[in-house]
């Protein structure tokens, strides 16, 4: 081995390890983060009062930088265990891109300054709403509860329930029944969408020591829990239309979107042996999304158009 | 033994210029957020302040 050829080879190994602008996006779960750019702009749109455009877009920013931010902190905390894990084997703490260090940094500099920007340019009720969800998610989800108990996304699910109120509270100041309404929306609809993914990869949850609901009570229980959230969530995400929250669209894609939602469920629950139950899993699971993206898209473009009206 | 002392030492070399490397990134990064971050405190002292900025003794 020529010294030349080991230099270049450790050269070419350092280049591979060198993190990119895209692993500190991927650290901030950039899936996850559109999903509270939706739901906080929600919030923030049927939230009742006036916000200057270029407030409401830093709320908006400082939101979703606090959600990439405790991401990045999961990450960060988890990486012993996405290593062993299919879908997060690809991270990039586990691949050697990013480094256990550089996350935690990331995440914790990018958590003070999402929350210290909202409470100074925002409101202080907003800002304090984002640093408890950020302490909720990082601490009492990731590092206390997801490995301690199956209600694990149940806990969890509140977290990623918070931005609708987050966005609410930047333009009101408060916290109000009907962002209670929109947190329980997302709340009710985590454990659902969740479960069903995990009643796929329920080995590798089992492997890493993660007591999800399959692994803990089984699949039959598992399926149980999905058909009882759904039938709570389905009726609750209608109330929005009866309040003035959701207009006439948002109230009939909710009933139409919602039917399905419990028929997929049902499924769920119904089938419970061989390929047909994994693939009425995969429908649920990816029903679920487009569920929740179409019923905040409704009542983001009916916010809007509300204030654009007015 | 020579040989081996100066792969050794090259080594060394291309981690500390990956090491500075990666250090540069990081110092790019922080001042283009510090850069984004001043930013968006002038905007939105402007918008507070509205139309007192010009209202002011001199």
């Amino acid at each position: 081995m020529t010294t030349a050829g080991a230099d270049a080879r450790s050269a070419q190994m350092l280049k591979v390890l060198e993190p990119s602008v895209s692993d500190f996006v991927t650290l901030m779960k950039p899936r996850v983060m559109t999903l509270v750019v939706l739901t906080a702009v929600a919030g923030l749109l049927l939230a009742p009062g006036a916000i200057h455009p270029v407030i409401g877009l830093i709320a908006i920013i400082a939101i979703s930088v606090g959600a990439g931010a405790s991401g990045a902190l999961n990450m960060w905390y988890d990486a012993d265990i996405d290593q062993n894990m299919a879908r997060t084997a690809a991270r990039p703490i586990p691949r050697g891109r990013v480094t256990p260090d550089e996350a935690l940094q990331f995440g914790g500099v990018l958590s003070v300054i999402s929350v210290l920007t909202l409470g100074v340019l925002v409101n202080w009720v907003a800002g304090a709403l984002l640093a408890m969800t950020i302490i909720y998610y990082v601490f009492i989800y990731t590092m206390w509860l997801k490995r301690l108990t199956p209600q694990n996304i149940v806990v969890g699910g509140a977290a990623g329930a918070f931005p609708p109120m987050i966005g609410w509270a930047a333009v009101t100041g408060t916290v109000s029944v009907e962002s209670i309404l929109l947190f329980l929306i997302i709340f009710m609809w985590t454990p659902p969408h969740f479960w069903s993914l995990a009643l796929l990869r329920s080995r590798d949850y089992e492997r890493v020591g993660v007591p999800m609901l399959p692994v803990v009570a089984g699949p039959a229980e598992t399926r149980k829990q999905i058909l009882l959230y759904s039938i709570v969530l389905v009726p609750l995400a209608i109330v929005p239309a009866f309040i003035g929250l959701g207009g006439i669209t948002y109230g009939a894609a909710s009933v139409v979107l919602g039917a399905v939602f419990l028929w997929f469920a049902f499924d769920v629950w119904r089938i419970t042996e061989g390929r047909e139950a994994d693939k009425a899993c995969k429908r649920l699971f990816w029903f679920s999304i487009l569920y929740l993206y179409a019923l905040f898209a409704i009542l983001v473009i009916e916010g809007a158009m509300n204030r654009l009206l007015a | 033994m020579n040989d081996m002392s100066q792969t050794v030492t090259e080594t060394e070399s291309v981690i500390a210029a990956a090491e500075k490397r990666r250090q540069r990134m990081r110092s790019v990064a922080i001042a283009l957020g510090l850069g984004f971050l001043v930013m968006m405190f002038y905007a939105a002292t402007i918008v507070h302040l509205g139309a007192n900025v010009a209202n002011r003794a001199i």
